[in-house]
This record gives C-alpha cells, sequence and structure tokens, in this order.
C-alpha cells in the first residue's frame, strides 16, 4: 500500500478538471472570475464545530496523511465552492454576511482557494 | 479490534481528536466513492493477524460474495463505533462477527453496518501476508476459537523446521 502512495492525486474527477486545478482559467493566477468547486478527491465532515478534509491522496483515504482543518470562515467559503459561484460572488456573499469590506474579503477569498487549489482539494472548473 | 477510542490525528498545523464513530463517518464517506481508507487499528481482538498498532486498508465490499471468512470493518449497533472483526457466519442478511482472539463471537450485526472488507494490514511498514491465506476456513476456525492456537502451534512448528534446518 505505501508503495502507491506519490505526490499525484489520482482517481475522482476526470483529467480535464484536473488540468484546470494545474492552471486557472486565466491562465495564471487565481482571479475573483473565476469559478471552483471541491475536488471529487476529498472527503470532509464537520465534526464538533471544525470542518476536517480528508484528502484522497493517490486514490486513498490515509489517515496517516495529514488532514486539513477550516475555521468559521474557511468552511463559510468552502461550502460555497459549488461551481458555480464565481470567487467574486462568493466574496460579495460573504462581505454581506460578516459585514466586511468587498475588496478585503475578495483578496482573503482568491488567497485561501488559490491554496486550496494547489494543494488539490479544489479545482477551477471556469470563468464566470 | 476495537477501534473506537479517540484518536489524534495531524492536521495542518496541529493535531485533531476523532472519535471511533467519527472515523466511520470518514470510512463510510471515502468507501462510498469506491476508494479505499486507511488508518491505524488499536485492539488485540483480531492477534494474530492484526496487531495494536497495525495499519489496515478497508475496501469497498466486493458486489458478490458471502462474505464468511473475510475480516471486516462494521459500525457497531449502538453507533459507539468502528470494529474490525471476522464474519463467521451469515444467514439471510445479517452476518455473525468474531475477533480471532475473542472468548465471543460479537453477534449477528445487519449487512448494513458492514462498511468494508479489510484488503490490507501492514505492520511496521511492511505488508502482512497472512491476515488473508486461510480464506472462508478460517470462518470456521474462528467460530470455534481455534484460529489463534493454531496459528500459534503453526508458528511454533515453523520455527523448529528452520531450526533443524
Amino acid at each position: 500500500m505505501g508503495g502507491d502512495k506519490g505526490g499525484a492525486v489520482s482517481g475522482g474527477s476526470g483529467d480535464d478538471t484536473r488540468d484546470a486545478a494545474l492552471s486557472p482559467s486565466s491562465g495564471g493566477e487565481l482571479g475573483p472570475d473565476d469559478v471552483c468547486r471541491r475536488s471529487e478527491d476529498v472527503v470532509s465532515r464537520e465534526i464538533s464545530g471544525e470542518l476536517i478534509i480528508v484528502p484522497l491522496v493517490a486514490g486513498i483515504g490515509d489517515m496517516d496523511e495529514e488532514l486539513f482543518t477550516l475555521n468559521e470562515t474557511g468552511r463559510a467559503v468552502w461550502r460555497r465552492l459549488d461551481g458555480e459561484r464565481t470567487l467574486g460572488e462568493v466574496a460579495a456573499e460573504l462581505a454581506a454576511v460578516y459585514e466586511a469590506g468587498e475588496d478585503e474579503v475578495r483578496a482573503d477569498v482568491v488567497g485561501l482557494v488559490g491554496e486550496l487549489v494547489q494543494r488539490r482539494m479544489v479545482v477551477v472548473v471556469g470563468r464566470g | 479490534m476495537v477501534v473506537a477510542e479517540t484518536s489524534q490525528y495531524a492536521v495542518d498545523g496541529g493535531e485533531v481528536r476523532l472519535t471511533g464513530a467519527d472515523l466511520a463517518e470518514f470510512l463510510a464517506a471515502v468507501l462510498g466513492r469506491r476508494k479505499p481508507f486507511r488508518f491505524v487499528a488499536h485492539g488485540a481482538s483480531m492477534y494474530p493477524f492484526i496487531r495494536d498498532g497495525d495499519a489496515v486498508t478497508v475496501g469497498p465490499l466486493p458486489a458478490a460474495g458471502s462474505l464468511v471468512g473475510d475480516v471486516v470493518a462494521f459500525r457497531q449497533p449502538d453507533g459507539a463505533g468502528l470494529v474490525i472483526h471476522r464474519v463467521v457466519a451469515r444467514h439471510g442478511d445479517r452476518c455473525l462477527l468474531r475477533g480471532d482472539n475473542t472468548v465471543a463471537a460479537d453477534g449477528f450485526v445487519a449487512e448494513s453496518d458492514i462498511l468494508g472488507v479489510v484488503v490490507a494490514v501492514e505492520r511496521r511498514g511492511r505488508a502482512v501476508r497472512s491476515h488473508r491465506r486461510l480464506g472462508p476456513a478460517a470462518a470456521g476456525l474462528s467460530r470455534r476459537g481455534w484460529l489463534r492456537p493454531l496459528v500459534a502451534v503453526t508458528r511454533r512448528a515453523a520455527g523448529c523446521v528452520r531450526r533443524r534446518a
């Protein structure tokens, strides 16, 4: 089993979305016009108020690998990554919910989602 | 092999505590994607095939087959946690489960509470091959409580043969 492990993510979504995850639709950095969704290669559950994400590394859910957690605002972003809203729309919703400046929230959302894309927990599916 | 104890797992920048019931949640979710799930098991009820601290990989249930003789992961009926034991008999859609190293069977468990089948066991990073070698015969031996003594005798005999050679 250990021999199956590697850096590449396999299974789940098709090659098209995996390629998209490696290079956002803009061809460069992730932006507010990008539309993202949660990867098929993760399993997440809310436990005791925390969202815990288990990546399916190399096609296996492995509790020996590092798990990930998201705080409350991270969870709010995560729930909205449905493959339909742009990141800008997600930011606008959250800015309204948290009564915060939209520019600041947009930067935070793009930063967080960019990190999740790099970790292959989120894939970019298009541009709004 | 009761794995219901709360265990620590590494997360980004710290640790998180998950109970056996939480682990069952993740196991069911991963197997629902038809992917295997690997975690460290605790307890001695499946000794010697699975030992405390062994990493077990649980795969999705096969589409067909009785499961008798297989080592499976199942949700305790009271929802308390996750257990890995052997299917020693089957009546309809209910399976009789027992640990190879326990004095009594767990009782019948609904097939719907059986989440997956153990497909690999690793000890100190190396694969343990023996857990499936006996196949369905293991069910009868385990049901009578003979499996652990038989394995002990077999290993002792194998040791004698090696020493003579």
